[in-house]
């Protein structure tokens, strides 16, 4: 095994680029559920998937974000929750679209904040972002909680209502039914877009890399490593107010517990999708891959016969596999002298 | 003469063990002071209700958990890593042993033995696999606990079907309100366990290892020490610690489930800590653990005996984590300024 792998950088690069593994597996499983039962595969699984990927794709963005720079956040789901609930507390009357951009703006804006306390926490006490992230999110919840309000809202403002019952595609079924995929979907894609071209074309998007990758060499060649990371923090916790308000929307209720517990799997699925826990490697096309591929699983369950108890550890098993192979990739790579000519196979400038 | 100075120099060696055995930094004074600030402030807020036999009893009986839970996250910290499937491995443990108790076997005394002595071994497993990760794999620590803790509440969530694992035998239900002397016999089994990890950290050459491990990877695998070997045997000893954690949860509950304890994650971070234990690894201090664990329970019924919701309880123990750091961070800078002015007519020029 380990010779095949030093040996053959094309395979090596195949396991050690998550991406490619993500698609051979949700291959693998839509095949395999489409053998049991023919009508998984069409149109109405793929909406299914895509409106109940939407909202941890959002919050999988911010997470790759933090992780790219080198932190770990686990407070993204209370701050969502938090920013949603408190945006349909001030505005309940917000209607039309204008009521409806009235409430993303507040959601964001108190995300922005929210990731802004992170920030000057992390920073402030120099601790590790896991265990600051921890402390914050116990304390936001109890806010939430202790000042805000902890009944469900379940007339929700009428903008958002709105918003999630305008359709981007309405398609017939065979059996009658039409089935249709929300507009909601379109802030995902657009936000999606915005994030990989402010990661890959601007100077602080590259900036997050090399404060993730190399901490003391970004400091070394002038990165104003504190900055970048308020930065950083601050659009994670907008972008974790967004997927909040667009949870709100979609489920036509504000519930404050709605998110409890569900960190592990937006974490997990971020890590599938390629993104280095320890800083410095992450996209947002993996994020979507780890989130899809996790839909996937969770749909697929009964249709092959998996009672859905096992689902939470399917997905653990899934995420330590996911994390070995990711380690295993990178320890194999083999050590090139820095003098010899790089191997014609793998292309200057690519790293594995 | 010579027998003299030797006598002295053994006394100051066994002074400077007993100091460093009770935490440098000063933490263990900083802890006391915490901690007889807390009993204090809540002892003048709530007489009637806060200083009472039964809230003391009660203190007694709702901490081993806590502290056992704490022990295990500070073991794993001081090898230099995190254990987030501590609450996982509980739970786990506690539903195994209930299953193999709920049988006609577990009725009897010999079966009631075999089924607590299968739940620490489960748990002993969960930590073998969890050490394995981490220096098998090299997973970083903090992913590998992600990973399996979601696995191991999976597994739980299957064994126990999704339901409590309830009408556990009468005699292990028992066990969790037999006391001696008023003190509750949990309580003293946590010290004794307390104990025994405190011999093995400081006086056994794995202790030895551990610590040298956290406090200098490179220098221990160049003194020939197997981090492989010493990092499982370390997850293991957690393990089992949570997996003795989780019989006690189970005792004193009536039931196992897998939604036990969710919130003693964060609180076992805070507590290791609050005790002054490096979350960078090689300092640990087993007296700091303990009395913090007692500390920030009393702080959470002295909350609740004042009146204060679970919601502000949880902010308490946020912010409380957060200002510990802060102290621990820029405390060196404030407290010099405090000290008595000297030497300065020297060196300031003398007033015209």
């Amino acid at each position: 095994m380990k010779s095949l792998l030093s040996t053959h950088p094309r395979i090596r690069r195949a396991i050690g680029n998550q991406e490619v593994l993500l698609l051979v597996i949700a291959l693998v499983i839509v095949g395999a559920v489409s053998v049991r039962n023919p009508g998984f595969l069409g149109v109405d699984t793929l909406f299914n998937i895509l409106t109940s990927a939407l909202v941890p794709f959002i919050f999988g963005i911010g997470v790759t974000l933090v992780l790219i720079a080198g932190g770990i956040d686990v407070s993204f789901l209370t701050v969502g929750i938090f920013a949603a609930y408190l945006s349909c507390r001030l505005f309940p009357q917000a209607d039309g679209a204008p009521g409806a951009l009235l409430s993303i703006a507040v959601a964001v804006g108190v995300g922005v904040l929210l990731g802004l306390v992170n920030a000057v926490v992390v920073l402030g006490a120099r601790l590790s972002t896991l265990i600051a992230t921890l402390a914050t999110s116990a304390i936001f919840l109890g806010a939430l909680f202790a000042f805000i309000g902890g009944t469900v809202i379940s007339d929700i403002p009428h903008g958002l209502v709105g918003m999630n019952s305008v359709s981007l595609v309405r398609i017939p079924l065979a059996n009658g039914g039409t089935t249709r995929l929300s507009a909601l979907v379109i802030i995902g894609v657009v936000l999606a877009v915005l994030v990989a071209l402010f990661l890959r074309r601007t100077i602080a998007g590259r900036w997050v890399f090399a404060v993730g990758g190399d901490e003391e060499a970004a400091r070394r060649v002038g990165i104003p490593i504190r900055a970048t990371r308020v930065l950083v923090f601050a659009i994670a916790g907008g972008i974790a107010g967004l997927a909040g308000i667009v949870q709100v929307a979609q489920s036509g209720r504000a519930d404050p517990t709605t998110f409890i517990g569900g960190e592990l799997n937006v974490i997990a699925a971020v890590v599938l999708g390629g993104a280095l826990i320890t800083g410095g490697r992450g996209r947002v096309r993996g994020t979507l891959l780890g989130v899809i591929v996790i839909q996937i699983i969770n749909s697929a369950l009964i249709p092959l016969g998996i009672p859905a108890i096992w689902q939470q550890a399917v997905i653990g098993l899934l995420l330590i596999l996911g994390v070995s192979l990711q380690t295993i990739a990178n320890r194999v790579r083999p050590i090139r002298a820095i003098l010899a000519p790089p191997a014609s196979s793998v292309p200057i400038g690519e790293t594995v | 003469m010579n027998d003299q100075n030797q006598g002295a120099r053994m006394g100051r060696h066994i002074t400077a063990r007993i100091l460093s055995a009770m935490g440098s930094r000063g933490s263990l004074v900083r802890l006391l002071v915490v901690s007889i600030a807390i009993v204090i402030t809540f002892s003048a807020l709530a007489p009637t209700s806060f200083l009472t036999v039964g809230n003391f009893e009660f203190l007694a009986q709702a901490t081993p958990e806590v502290a056992l839970l704490s022990l295990g996250i500070s073991l794993a910290m001081l090898a230099g890593g995190i254990d987030l499937s501590v609450v996982a491995i509980a739970n786990l443990a506690g539903i195994a042993s209930g299953l193999v108790m709920v049988t006609p076997i577990g009725a009897t005394g010999g079966g009631l033995a075999l089924a607590i002595l299968l739940g620490v071994a489960v748990a002993v497993v969960c930590g073998v696999i969890n050490g394995t990760l981490i220096a098998g794999l090299r997973v970083p620590p903090i992913l590998a606990t992600l990973g399996t803790s979601q696995l191991y509440g999976g597994i739980g969530l299957v064994l126990s079907g999704g339901t409590a694992v309830s009408a556990l035998p009468t005699a292990f239900t028992d066990f969790a309100n037999i006391t001696f002397a008023g003190v509750p016999l949990i309580f003293l089994l946590t010290l004794l366990l307390a104990g025994l990890v405190a011999f093995v950290v400081t006086a056994t050459p794995v202790g030895v290892r551990i610590r040298l491990l956290g406090a200098n990877a490179v220098a221990a695998e160049y003194s020939g020490i197997s981090a492989r070997r010493v990092t499982i045997s370390t997850y293991a000893l957690t393990g089992g610690l949570a997996g003795v954690a989780g019989l006690i949860i189970s005792s004193r509950a009536s039931s196992a489930d897998t939604n036990y304890g969710s919130s003693y994650i964060l609180l076992g971070i805070v507590v290791a800590v609050l005790a002054g234990v490096n979350p960078d690894g090689g300092h640990i201090t087993i007296t700091g653990v303990i009395v913090a664990a007692i500390a920030l329970q009393t702080l959470s019924t002295g909350l609740t005996a004042v009146g204060v919701s679970s919601d502000v309880v949880s902010i308490a123990q946020g912010a409380f984590l957060i200002a510990m750091l802060a102290v621990n961070v820029y405390g060196g800078q404030v407290v010099p300024l405090f000290r008595r002015r000297r030497f300065r007519r020297a060196v300031e020029p003398a007033p015209a």
